[in-house]
């Protein structure tokens, strides 16, 4: 399987945890990575777009979203596709982290 | 509706027509809520900055998974293919007309549909049984 794009594996990491509007993946993407990734409206809904064609997510309906005003949004979940995709990339990735530690780019994470 | 608003949803016209029909709405929305975060000038500007970097980034990309059909302008007012129609169905619909008229009928049925077809489509009417057998059906459907 090839590696995702980072805007595909922020969105799957955002819906991880359960079903979101697409605002609120695009404020936890901004938050997670401290401002380095924004995504624009063109960019999270593209990329969207793609992904329920994949069938990594799929629509769960639309409804207001009482934190933020009584306008209907549309909502995202994982599928198991997505599930699965976005377990390979962690896996994948902390693959990576452990060839870095392996080579003395990184310091091994202390214990508590 | 704030100015900010109603130019962004102007630009979203930009996009193609099958892509505006699923995401205008939630984009403009995403657009709004960004919007309504942005409080200061400075916020407001850095905000339109990303969004149209934003939209020339994606617009390319958009109109580049544009169906052929819709390039071609065979799309009708709804987006949907418009699959053009062969000579061969052009000419049984004008049959069907003729006949619905001389049934005196002012819509097309499938019977109407039916005849045209069986004078359009030579071979078709010889496996149903030639000129006479049109006739059969012309008297079945009078009677």
């Amino acid at each position: 399987m090839e590696p995702l794009t980072p805007a595909v594996f922020h969105i799957l990491l955002s819906l991880a945890d359960g079903e979101k509007h697409g605002y609120a993946v695009m404020q936890e993407v901004e938050e997670r990575t401290e401002g380095a990734l924004v995504m624009g409206p063109g960019t999270l809904y593209g990329t969207l777009k793609r992904m329920l064609e994949a069938g990594m997510v799929e629509e769960s309906g639309e409804r207001p979203d009482p934190a933020i005003d009584d306008q209907r949004r549309r909502y995202y979940r994982l599928t198991r596709n997505g599930h699965r995709a976005a377990a390979k990339e962690a896996e994948r990735l902390e693959a990576l982290v452990r060839a870095a530690r392996a080579k003395s780019l990184l310091r091994r994470p202390q214990r508590a | 509706m704030r100015l900010s608003e109603r130019i962004y949803r102007t630009l979203l016209k930009a996009y193609p027509k099958w892509y505006r029909r699923q995401y205008e709405q939630p984009m403009a929305q995403l657009f709004s809520d960004q919007l309504r975060a942005a409080s200061t000038w400075r916020k407001l500007s850095l905000l339109w900055l990303r969004t149209l970097a934003d939209l020339v980034r994606t617009l390319s990309a958009r109109h580049a998974e544009t169906p052929r059909h819709s390039l071609y302008g065979l799309e009708n007012a709804q987006g949907y293919p418009r699959v053009p129609w062969s000579l061969s169905v052009r000419k049984s619909v004008f049959f069907a007309r003729y006949e619905a008229s001389s049934f005196d009928r002012k819509v097309i049925t499938t019977e109407d549909l039916l005849l045209g077809v069986l004078r359009e489509d030579v071979r078709l009417r010889e496996l149903v049984g030639g000129v006479e057998a049109l006739e059969r059906i012309r008297s079945e459907i009078e009677a």
